[in-house]
C-alpha cells in the first residue's frame, strides 16, 4: 500500500512521447519513462543511438505492417511495436513486466493505454520478414512474388509433383519386422511425454553406471524412474498416488493461471 | 493407450523389483544396446565395414561422425582425432581411393567422408581467441586433413552451437591456409544451419573462401540441432536467440537459403540434410528450374532414422548419404538423448516407416510454405516473429513449435 501511495504522489510512472525523423517522415516514439534513462539525453530529447536504431528498424518495415522487434539500445534490450498506421511505435520491456508492475500501482490511465495498444496489435512483420529485407532473400511468404524470375507457381506445383511421388516410392519401402517393431516402439515413447522424459533420464544416466556388475544400481535407477513416471501416469488420470501423500489428502489445485504479463 | 502404458509400467516395475538385478542389468543393456544399435554403428572395423558395405548395396554413401564434441582432455582430443583417422582409414579402404585416385559420387564429393566436429580436437575451442584455438588444435586438424588427402576422402566441418559457428569456419580456414602443401585441396565442407537468422552472412563468408581458394566447396544444409540450448541460453542471457523462434519460419528460411546457395553456384555445392521430403523436392525442382547449372544436389539424411525417405532418395536416382554416428552405442545415446533434445525426438524415436513419414509431410499441406502466406507444413499457428519471448505468450501460451518438431530436421 505505502508502495502504491507512493508511486501516486509522485507521479512517478508517466509514458513519454517524442518524435524522430525517419526518412524524413515524422515518428512518435511512446515509452513508460523507465526507459527514459536509455532513450534520451540530458535535455530530454531522444539520444543519438535510440534514433540510429530505432529509424534502422522502422525504416526495414514495410508499409502497412503492424512489426514487432527486440532492439538493443545503450545496453538495454527493449521491445518495440510498430503500428505504421498512426506512424507510432511503442517501445517495452520485455513481457511488458515493468510497465505492468508500475501500471498497478499507480493506476495511470495512459500506461495502462500504452499496455493495452501493445496487447491489441499481432505483429504481421515477423522475423522472417525482417531477415528476408535484409538480407534480400526470395520472398517467399509473399505469393505473388517471383523466384529467380520465374512464375512461382509452376515451382510450387512441380514441387507437389515430386513430393507426390517421392511419397509413392516410399511406400514401396518394406521396413523389417524388428524394424516395425522398434518403430512402434518408439512411436509409443514419442507421443507420450512423460514416458519419453524419463525414458530419456534413464538413458541418460546409464553410462555412468557401468561400473556396477552386479547390476543393483540398474535396478535401482530403472524402479525409481519407473516410479516417477506412474506418478505422472496417475496425476494425469486423475488418481493421485496414495504413496506421495501420506496422511492422504486431497489432490493438489491446478496452479493459478498465469497472470497477464 | 494410457490404461495400457499404466499396465506396462506396472509389469515392468513388477519384473524389475522381482528378477535378479544382475538379470534386469543385462536385460537393460541388451535392450538400449539393441536400441542403439540402429542408429550408431559400434566403433570396430568389422562393423564399419559391415554398414559401409550394407549402405552400397542401398546404392547410399556415408558420412561417419565420430560421437564427442567438447572434450576436457589433451587425451580426449587426441583420442578423437584418432577415431577420425580410423575412419578415414576404413570408409577409403571400403571404397579404393587415394591421394590419386579420388572415388567420388555423382555431385562430384569423394563417397569417403567424415564428419568432423572441431570443439572435440580442442581442449581450448574459444570463440574469442581464435588465433590461439587454431594454434592449439592446428596439430590434430593438419593431421587429420593430410591423412584425408592421402586417402581421397572429405572433410565435413560439423555446426555446433551458434556461439562456435565463425569458429568451425575460421579455424580450418586459416590452418589451411598456413599449410602450401594442401594448397588446391578442395575436399572439405561446411554445415549451414537454417534456424539461425544471420546465415546468410556465414554463407557469403564460405563463399569467399571458395573464391579465394579457386573452387568450390560443398554447404550441407541443415535446419539446425541445437535450438533447445540455444533459446534457453538467450532467455537466461536476456538476449535476443540467433535462431527463430518458429518452426514455420525456419522451414521458410531453409527454402530460401536453398535458392540462396544454388545462385551461387560457381563457388557452392549444395547438400541438403533434412528429413522433410518436401525440402528435398524443393531442391531438386529449384536446380532443374532455376538453377540448371548448379552442382548435382546431395542429400542426406540420419543413418536409419527416416530410411523410407533414404531409401526413396536412392531409388529415385539421387545422390543419398546417410549421416552415420560411430562410437560407443550407450554413451551415443545418451549424448544424443540429453544433448540434443529437438533431435532426439526423431533421431531416437525417429520413424522409417513410409506411413510415419507420409503423415508427416502430408501431400496436401506440400508447398504449403510458399503457398499460404503465415503458415507451413504442420504449423497451424500463425507467424509469431519473436513474440514467444514476450511473458504472455512465453511457456504457457506459446507452443515452442520447434520442440515439437516433427519432421525430424537436423
Amino acid at each position: 500500500v505505502m508502495a502504491t501511495e507512493s508511486v501516486r504522489a509522485s507521479g512517478f510512472a508517466e509514458v513519454i512521447e517524442r518524435l524522430i525523423d525517419v526518412g524524413g517522415s515524422p515518428w512518435t516514439l511512446i515509452f513508460a519513462d523507465i526507459l527514459a534513462p536509455s532513450l534520451l539525453n540530458d535535455g530530454g530529447v531522444i539520444n543519438a543511438e535510440a534514433q540510429t536504431v530505432v529509424a534502422d528498424y522502422l525504416k526495414r518495415v514495410p508499409p502497412g505492417s503492424v512489426a514487432w522487434a527486440r532492439l538493443a539500445i545503450a545496453d538495454v534490450h527493449l521491445l518495440a511495436l510498430v503500428l505504421p498506421d498512426t506512424q507510432t511505435c511503442r517501445l517495452y520491456t520485455p513481457g511488458m513486466a515493468q510497465e505492468a508492475f508500475l501500471g498497478e500501482l499507480s493506476g495511470d490511465a495512459a500506461l495502462q493505454a500504452h499496455l493495452d495498444a501493445i496487447d491489441q496489435h499481432p505483429p504481421t512483420f515477423t522475423t522472417i520478414d525482417e531477415v528476408t529485407a535484409k538480407y534480400e532473400l526470395v520472398p517467399l511468404r509473399s505469393p505473388a512474388a517471383a523466384v529467380a524470375g520465374r512464375d512461382r507457381a509452376v515451382l510450387v506445383d512441380s514441387t507437389r509433383r515430386q513430393v507426390e511421388a517421392l511419397i509413392h516410392v516410399m511406400e514401396a519401402y518394406k521396413p523389417s519386422r524388428l524394424e516395425r517393431l522398434q518403430d512402434w516402439f518408439l512411436e509409443v515413447i514419442a507421443a507420450d511425454q512423460a514416458l519419453l522424459r524419463q525414458v530419456l533420464r534413464f538413458v541418460a544416466v546409464l553410462p555412468s553406471l557401468r561400473f556396477d556388475r552386479s547390476g543393483r544400481e540398474v535396478t535401482r535407477v530403472l524402479r525409481e524412474n519407473l516410479r516417477l513416471l506412474r506418478h505422472a501416469q496417475q496425476q494425469r488420470r486423475g488418481t493421485w498416488p496414495r504413496r506421495c501423500c501420506w496422511p492422504p489428502g486431497p489432490p493438489p489445485s491446478p496452479p493459478e493461471p498465469c497472470p497477464r504479463v | 493407450v494410457a490404461t495400457a502404458l499404466l499396465l506396462a509400467t506396472r509389469a515392468t516395475a513388477f519384473a524389475a523389483r522381482a528378477l535378479p538385478p544382475r538379470l534386469t542389468g543385462a536385460v537393460v543393456d541388451r535392450a538400449v544396446g539393441l536400441m542403439a544399435a540402429r542408429f550408431i554403428v559400434p566403433d570396430t572395423p568389422a562393423e564399419v565395414m559391415a554398414r559401409l558395405a550394407d549402405l552400397k548395396g542401398l546404392g547410399r554413401d556415408a558420412s561417419f561422425d565420430p560421437l564427442g564434441e567438447l572434450v576436457l582432455t589433451q587425451e580426449e582430443a587426441e583420442r578423437y582425432a584418432d577415431a577420425v583417422v580410423k575412419l578415414i582409414d576404413l570408409a577409403a579402404a571400403h571404397y579404393g581411393g587415394s591421394a590419386h585416385k579420388r572415388v567420388v559420387n555423382a555431385a562430384g564429393i569423394p563417397r569417403a567422408q567424415v564428419s568432423v566436429k572441431l570443439s572435440a580436437l580442442s581442449t581450448y575451442f574459444n570463440p574469442i581467441d581464435p588465433e590461439a584455438t587454431a594454434l592449439e588444435m592446428r596439430p590434430r586438424l593438419a593431421r587429420i586433413l593430410r591423412h584425408a588427402r592421402s586417402r581421397g576422402a572429405f572433410i565435413c566441418f560439423d555446426a555446433e552451437h551458434y556461439v562456435y559457428r565463425d569458429l568451425s569456419l575460421d579455424v580450418p580456414a586459416h590452418i589451411l591456409a598456413d599449410m602450401p602443401d594442401m594448397e588446391g585441396w578442395r575436399d572439405f565442407g561446411f554445415v549451414v544451419q537454417a534456424y539461425l537468422k544471420d546465415a546468410v552472412p556465414f554463407v557469403e563468408r564460405v563463399v569467399a573462401l571458395a573464391r579465394q581458394r579457386g573452387h568450390r566447396i560443398q554447404v550441407r544444409l541443415v535446419k539446425g540441432a541445437y535450438w533447445d540450448a540455444e533459446t534457453a541460453e538467450a532467455a537466461a542471457q536476456d538476449v535476443p536467440a540467433p535462431t527463430f523462434w518458429n518452426k514455420a519460419e525456419t522451414d521458410i528460411h531453409f527454402q530460401q537459403l536453398v535458392l540462396y546457395i544454388l545462385a551461387r553456384s560457381d563457388a557452392l555445392a549444395l547438400a541438403v540434410g533434412s528429413h522433410n521430403v518436401r525440402e528435398h523436392a524443393f531442391a531438386e525442382i529449384a536446380r532443374a528450374r532455376l538453377y540448371p547449372h548448379a552442382p548435382v544436389i546431395e542429400h542426406q539424411v540420419l543413418h536409419r532414422t527416416a530410411e523410407g525417405l533414404a531409401w526413396a532418395l536412392a531409388a529415385v536416382g539421387w545422390v543419398t548419404r546417410d549421416y552415420v554416428p560411430v562410437g560407443d552405442l550407450v554413451l551415443g545415446i545418451a549424448g544424443r538423448g540429453v544433448e540434443r533434445r529437438d533431435v532426439a525426438a526423431h533421431a531416437i524415436f525417429g520413424a522409417s516407416h513410409p506411413h510415419q513419414v507420409g503423415r508427416m509431410e502430408a501431400p496436401a499441406v506440400v508447398g504449403a510454405a510458399i503457398d499460404q502466406p503465415g503458415r507451413c507444413g504442420w504449423v497451424a499457428e500463425p507467424l509469431l516473429g519473436d513474440r514467444a519471448i514476450r511473458g504472455d505468450s512465453l511457456g504457457s501460451r506459446h507452443p515452442w513449435p520447434h520442440a515439437k518438431d516433427a519432421d525430424g530436421d537436423r
